[in-house]
């Protein structure tokens, strides 16, 4: 600035010997626990499992380690980091340990570096401390592989680096020790927190409002983030050993989330530097303050405010006005009054922490009719519906696929599908189309009435869609509770008639009719690549013939092929197609039909946990559950002939 | 020598110093003085690069304090809170000091163990509010500073141990030329030891002196006139005028030898020249800003 005095100044130093040392010293009985707990985890533990075992498996006790380690990890990097980050800042919440520190002859980078690095080393050196005794217990079994106690120790240090950078930054913004966790653990969670909580608000306004949490924004919830990828020990197929038998073991093991932790680490580099951007700005005197950065106060008043509101408000609109209502069912005069209630309740409080003081009206009443304002008119805002979300449908030649589930309370009417059939996507937007239309009706519909009132032509349910544009892009609507009448079938315009149409669809009835475990865990096989059939049963309790009742009957492939083309001639002959309003069918018995087909999909590496297992052939298993009424005569026949009679036939 | 000049500091918009100008010469005891919320401690803060000013310039011996590890390595401090380590003991903040202050004495470190009788293994913590003092000044002492900045510094110390530390600051004037700067309300004993002082009010210097040259420059009379007492004559300025009977004290801004010679004009029957204490100047300058005792009956 101007009004520096120009001065010849000394070389920057970022390290402080001193300090260091007094640093270790001042906050020992913190790296003791944190080492001890790291040593009870990883090398005792390993110790007592490998001298319990009659024979130890040398891979499962590197998986083990890894799986710890990497378990364990990120875990205890979360919640240890911003305590040793409060350690090696906590003279920035005293204003007699900051001016102290502050007068001595060192910059504030030296400051800020050197107990930076004091935290962190006390972290790492109990980290790297367990990680080698861990590696001797290894190797006194013959398990030892180095390559395994690397990723066991990047798993340690990886997420410490990002956490305490974290944690050291929170320390950089607060002048109260107790608020830096409070921040931290707050901060962790944010995005993902009002992103739901954004969503939430919008789904009061919208009438078939279903939206889920963006992938994209979960990473800036490292710890959410962190949870989802599942961080552990896997094999390069991404398969994980729960047992000690039945799964193959000897695979070459990786660290699932590896990648993810690398980001982080490097993004703590960044926050660490960030960290003494912030702590240069600091002004000392700011010790003491709940938030000690002058530019971040107005976010803090009005971030609090705005979350208190999306979380509060909501909360009392639940209480006071909406918990039997439905999205797009709202009291508008409601949602605001709570939303602004709690809106001010959060900015006072706010502005009371800020200046440490109840008598806060004079200064923060502008601020409030702010916050009033915006929150009004957000509100405004959405029930005006102004984006046209709930009228959106896309056009056909959008659309690579839809995903329906559709499902009414009473009766048996359940379906759900994902399908790329351009005439099965043209029914499912007809049938959207005729639920939007209806928003009046279905909004004004008794749902006091009893759910299953079949006989008076009513039906209560659902409709969710997801389309996947062929953008990527994916929409989502759902429609809960969804009201139905027999007598408006005759409308070919209303719901009751478009969803009947897809209901009877030959996609939607092979699909309800395999029933929906005909798709094998995780996987969406949308089309069966060369399927082959490799067996089945049916269950001898329902069904009579050929073997003893109380057992069952086991299937060929060639008889389980039999019943499964059987099946797709009675759907193909609309012998399945049914009514919305009918009771459920009676199944004549229990089979399944094992099969497996061929998966050209292609799975992200690591392979998620969702993902199916494929054998070493690209296979995938597959087993169909198929429900067998007694209007399917070529399927009844076909068991007839191999055999299998239904009870009552 | 320490030169600030137009220093502002605002805190929530209250400005603790307002404009305040400071000018320490090098080996000079510099007593700055001025009432509860004056500014003197946020000056000291600012001169040792604690705070850093709004606006304004601080300099020691030409160079910048803040952020300045060079020009601070040569200032010692000792607040009114002085602060040490939770656990720490004397020695522990000596090692302390040491690692900031290359120029650490250990044997003047030794020599005045033989002064402050102190545990060093004990917790300061533990110890008295008079014995953390004589902790603080034991280790300020053996930084070897060439400025040392004080606030308080002789507050809860008993008086054998104020004379001591004063003896020693003195002491280190004399024999290594350290400038001295000390906040005190203690201003009969400010008195004694300082050679310069200046005068804060409201976030600024009012005046800032010599003690010999404010002490000339302010002069208190006792006059006992014939008949009523006459106007002043004009051109002298009263900084307080009180009467006892015939008997009126008077204390004028000017040279005593002018007032005496302006006042010998309305023959007195009795004019005699008192000393006149720093606390006298203190409160009578004061009293012209403002800030003067109030007559208050409850």
């Amino acid at each position: 600035m101007s009004w520096e005095v120009p001065t010849m100044r000394s070389k920057i130093s970022f390290f402080n010997k001193t300090v260091f040392l007094n640093d270790c010293g001042r906050y020992w009985p913190l790296t003791a626990g944190y080492t001890l707990v790291w040593l009870l985890i990883l090398p005792l533990s390993r110790l007592t499992e490998l001298n319990n075992r009659v024979n130890p498996n040398m891979w499962l006790a590197q998986y083990q380690t890894l799986n710890l380690a990497a378990n364990v990890g990120y875990w205890a990097a979360f919640f240890s980091a911003i305590l040793f980050a409060m350690a090696a800042f906590s003279y920035l919440t005293s204003p007699r340990a900051t001016n102290g520190l502050h007068a001595l002859s060192a910059r504030r980078e030296t400051l800020y570096v050197t107990h930076f690095l004091s935290g962190l080393c006390c972290q790492l050196a109990a980290q790297l401390l367990a990680v080698l005794l861990t590696a001797a217990v290894l190797a006194s079994h013959g398990a030892f592989d180095a390559r395994i106690m690397a990723l066991a120790l990047l798993a340690l240090v990886l997420p410490t680096l990002f956490f305490y950078s974290f944690g050291a930054l929170c320390m950089m913004f607060t002048g109260q020790i107790l608020a830096a966790p409070v921040f931290y653990f707050a901060l962790n969670v944010l995005v993902v927190g009002v992103e739901s909580l954004i969503r939430m608000f919008a789904g009061n306004f919208l009438y078939g409002w279903a939206e889920s949490n963006s992938p994209l924004l979960v990473a800036f919830s490292p710890i959410a983030k962190l949870v989802m990828l599942d961080v552990r020990a896997a094999d390069s197929t991404g398969a994980y050993y729960y047992s000690y038998s039945g799964a193959p073991m000897g695979g070459t093991l990786l660290l699932q989330g590896l990648d993810w932790l690398l980001i982080y680490a490097a993004v703590g580099l960044v926050l660490a530097a960030l960290g003494l951007l912030v702590y240069r700005t600091r002004h000392s005197e700011a010790t003491g303050t709940i938030v000690a950065i002058g530019w971040a106060r107005p976010i803090f008043r009005y971030g609090v405010a705005f979350c208190a509101a999306l979380a509060f408000g909501q909360l009392l609109y639940y209480l006071f006005f909406g918990q039997y209502r439905q999205n797009g069912d709202y009291s508008l005069p409601g949602t605001l009054l709570c939303m602004a209630a709690a809106g001010l309740l959060g900015y006072f409080t706010a502005e009371m922490l800020l200046r440490k003081s109840f008598r806060v009206w004079k200064t923060g009443w502008r601020g409030a009719l702010v916050v009033t304002a915006l929150l009004v008119a957000l509100g405004g805002a959405l029930s005006l519906d102004l984006t046209g979300y709930e009228g959106y449908i896309p056009s056909a030649d959008q659309i690579a696929s839809a995903n329906v589930q559709m499902n009414l309370y009473s009766g048996n009417s359940s379906c759900y599908m994902t399908t790329e059939d351009p005439n099965t996507i043209r029914l499912v937007t007809e049938a959207h189309r005729a639920l939007v239309n209806d928003k009046a009706d279905q909004q004004s519909a008794d749902r006091n009435a009893p759910i299953n009132d079949l006989d008076a032509g009513r039906a209560y349910g659902y409709f969710y869609v997801a389309y996947t544009l062929k953008n990527g892009t994916v929409v989502q609507r759902r429609y809960n509770p969804m009201v139905l009448n027999r007598s408006a079938l005759s409308d070919p315009s209303s719901p009751e008639a478009a969803l009947t149409a897809l209901y009877n669809d030959p996609n939607a009835t092979l699909a309800r009719t395999l029933g929906k475990y005909g798709y094998s865990s995780g996987s969406d096989p949308r089309t069966l690549t060369d399927l082959r059939f490799t067996g089945g049963y049916a269950d001898m309790w329902y069904w009579q013939g050929k073997g003893q009742a109380g057992s069952t009957i086991d299937l060929t492939p060639i008889e389980a092929q039999a019943v499964y083309e059987a099946i797709l001639r009675d759907v193909a002959a609309g012998r399945v197609n049914d009514s919305l309003f009918s009771s459920e069918p009676e199944a004549l018995g229990h089979i399944e039909l094992y099969a497996t087909w061929l998966n050209t999909r292609d799975y992200s590496s690591p392979k998620p946990s969702t993902a199916p297992d494929i054998d070493e052939n690209g296979r995938t298993s597959i087993v169909f559950s198929p429900t067998v009424t007694e209007a399917m005569t070529e399927t009844v026949a076909v068991l007839r002939a191999i055999g299998v009679s239904p009870r009552f036939g | 020598m320490i030169t600030a000049n137009s220093l502002v500091k605002t805190f929530d918009g209250f400005p603790a110093l307002d404009g305040a100008s400071i000018a320490v010469p090098p080996g000079a005891i510099y007593g700055l003085v001025g009432p509860n919320g004056a500014g003197k401690t946020t000056l000291l803060r600012c001169l040792t690069g604690v705070y850093r000013q709004d606006s304004g310039t601080i300099a020691i011996d030409g160079q910048g304090v803040w952020e300045n590890p060079a020009v601070k390595t040569r200032i010692a401090s000792i607040p009114d809170d002085w602060y040490y380590f939770a656990q720490a003991g004397v020695r522990d903040m000596m090692r302390y000091y040491k690692g900031f202050y290359p120029q650490f004495n250990m044997e003047r470190y030794e020599k005045l163990r033989s002064v402050f009788e102190l545990d060093q293994k004990q917790a300061i913590r533990r110890m008295s509010k008079g014995m953390q003092k004589q902790a603080a000044f034991w280790l300020a002492m053996c930084c070897m500073p060439d400025c040392l900045i004080l606030d308080e510094p002789v507050d809860g110390l008993d008086p054998v141990m104020r004379r001591q530390v004063w003896g020693l600051i003195m002491q280190d004037v004399a024999e290594r030329g350290t400038t001295v700067l000390v906040s005190s309300h203690n201003l009969r004993e400010l008195e004694d030891v300082c050679d310069h002082v200046g005068i804060m009010n409201r976030g600024r210097i009012l005046l800032e002196r010599s003690l010999s040259e404010l002490q000339d420059n302010t002069v208190k009379l006792q006059v006992v006139f014939n008949g009523d007492a006459p106007a002043i004559p004009e051109g002298l300025t009263v900084l307080h005028r009180s009467a006892v009977g015939r008997v009126h004290t008077i204390i004028f801004r000017g040279k005593q030898s002018d007032v005496e010679a302006r006042l010998a004009a309305y023959d007195p029957v009795f004019l005699e020249a008192v000393p006149l204490t720093l606390e006298e100047i203190f409160i009578y300058e004061l009293g012209g800003a403002d800030y003067a005792v109030k007559d208050i009956l409850l």
